[in-house]
């Protein structure tokens, strides 16, 4: 059997085009064994959220006790006190209440009806109050002017909003049934009085965070 | 111009989200108030309270005729005074109706049955009188003022007498300031 030159010589490009697969084959596992480099912080990096916490305590009997049986000019003062018990400092303090009861006394009366309803003063003091005497032996500012109740039906700024972490507030509550005058007559009560009335009255304290902040350090 | 408003948008959208996210925290408290009454009523006898004027019919022939009731403090404070106006109306006849006289049985009770009185007798409103006052009392809440009507002795006509109480709110205590 002889095989001729050309059939010997045809599998020479099939040869070649191995060799070159091999060679690049080879050249690429050299590029994809080439150094990696890691760092990291040994110790983990600790980032913690702060709270804004307010408490609200009664002093003396606060808001624990009823008043009861109050007639025009009548003043009942009130103490309680706000506490930021959080970590974080607190802004923009506000009140509002939201109350229920007899409507003479939530809202001045209109239309030749000359009723005049609860208002809501509020003091504070640098120090605690004399709960019994109603005395402040340190600064006092008003927080809130005398406001009839039903018109703090929306968040209302107190003067001074700011409390920082762990700053307490000494609050004076101040209620007043302003003076009026009301004739009864064979014992039956006028057709708009605020005798004999009843109002429950829920005091809600907000306190927003403070301003977030971008530090670099 | 797409673009620059889009831009803005973005902008608006993600420097108001801080705000909006940022914590509050919220203390809650409620309490209750009531207010007092002051009111006066009149009663008879073995009658219960109408909140109407009291009304005293007499039919006089001959005699002197009674009648006993009493002011009673259905507030809930005490009073310090009160006005009682008296209305006199003729029913029947053309005469002017009876003269009444009212009288108060201080530090005793009045005995319907003698028509006596076991303390002393005031006499707070006469003859024509239209109206008669208390002052400076204490009429405790609940408290009665225990009175009786008289007639003199007549034989006029047919007519009633009405009793309309007021008590303001100067009749009661002064305000008060309290701290608690």
């Amino acid at each position: 059997m002889i095989k001729s030159t050309s059939a010997k010589r045809s599998w020479r490009p099939f040869a070649g085009a191995a060799i070159i697969i091999s060679v690049a084959a080879i050249a690429g596992q050299s590029v994809l064994a080439s150094l990696n480099a890691t760092a990291f912080n040994t110790t983990a990096q600790n980032i913690n959220a702060g709270t804004l916490k307010l408490d609200l305590a009664n002093s003396g009997n606060g808001f624990g006790a009823s008043i009861s049986n109050i007639v025009p000019g009548d003043v009942v003062n009130r103490y309680v006190t706000l506490t930021n018990s959080g970590t974080l400092n607190g802004i923009g303090l506000t009140l509002k209440t939201s109350q229920t009861g007899t409507a003479s006394l939530i809202t001045d009366g209109t239309g030749g009806v000359t009723t005049k309803a609860l208002k809501l003063t509020v003091t504070s003091c640098s120090v605690a109050w004399n709960t019994s005497t109603g005395a402040c032996t340190g600064t006092t500012a008003t927080e809130l002017n005398s406001t009839v109740i039903g018109s703090l039906t929306s968040a209302t700024p107190l003067t001074n909003g700011t409390m920082s972490s762990s700053a307490v507030k000494y609050l004076q509550m101040k209620i007043e049934l302003p003076d009026q005058n009301e004739t009864t007559i064979n014992g039956a009560l006028p057709s708009n009085t605020v005798q004999g009335g009843a109002v429950d009255v829920t005091y809600t304290f907000d306190l927003a965070q403070r301003v977030a902040t971008i530090t670099n350090s | 111009m797409k673009r620059i408003f889009a831009l803005v948008l973005a902008i608006a959208t993600f420097t108001s989200l801080p705000a909006s996210a940022g914590q509050s925290a919220r203390a809650v408290k409620s309490s209750s108030t009531s207010t007092a009454t002051w009111a006066v009523s009149a009663i008879g006898q073995s009658q219960i309270i109408t909140y109407q004027p009291y009304s005293l019919t007499w039919v006089v022939t001959s005699g002197v005729a009674y009648d006993y009731f009493a002011l009673r403090n259905i507030g809930s404070v005490p009073i310090s005074n009160f006005f009682v106006a008296i209305n006199k109306i003729r029913l029947s006849g053309n005469s002017n109706p009876n003269e009444i006289f009212f009288e108060r049985c201080v530090g005793g009770i009045w005995s319907v049955s003698t028509n006596q009185c076991s303390g002393t007798v005031a006499l707070i409103a006469s003859a024509s009188d239209a109206s008669f006052v208390f002052s400076g009392i204490n009429l405790s809440i609940g408290g009665e003022i225990s009175m009786r009507a008289r007639t003199q002795a007549s034989n006029r006509n047919n007519f009633s007498t009405t009793l309309t109480t007021y008590v303001s709110r100067q009749d009661i205590r002064g305000q008060q300031v309290t701290n608690s």
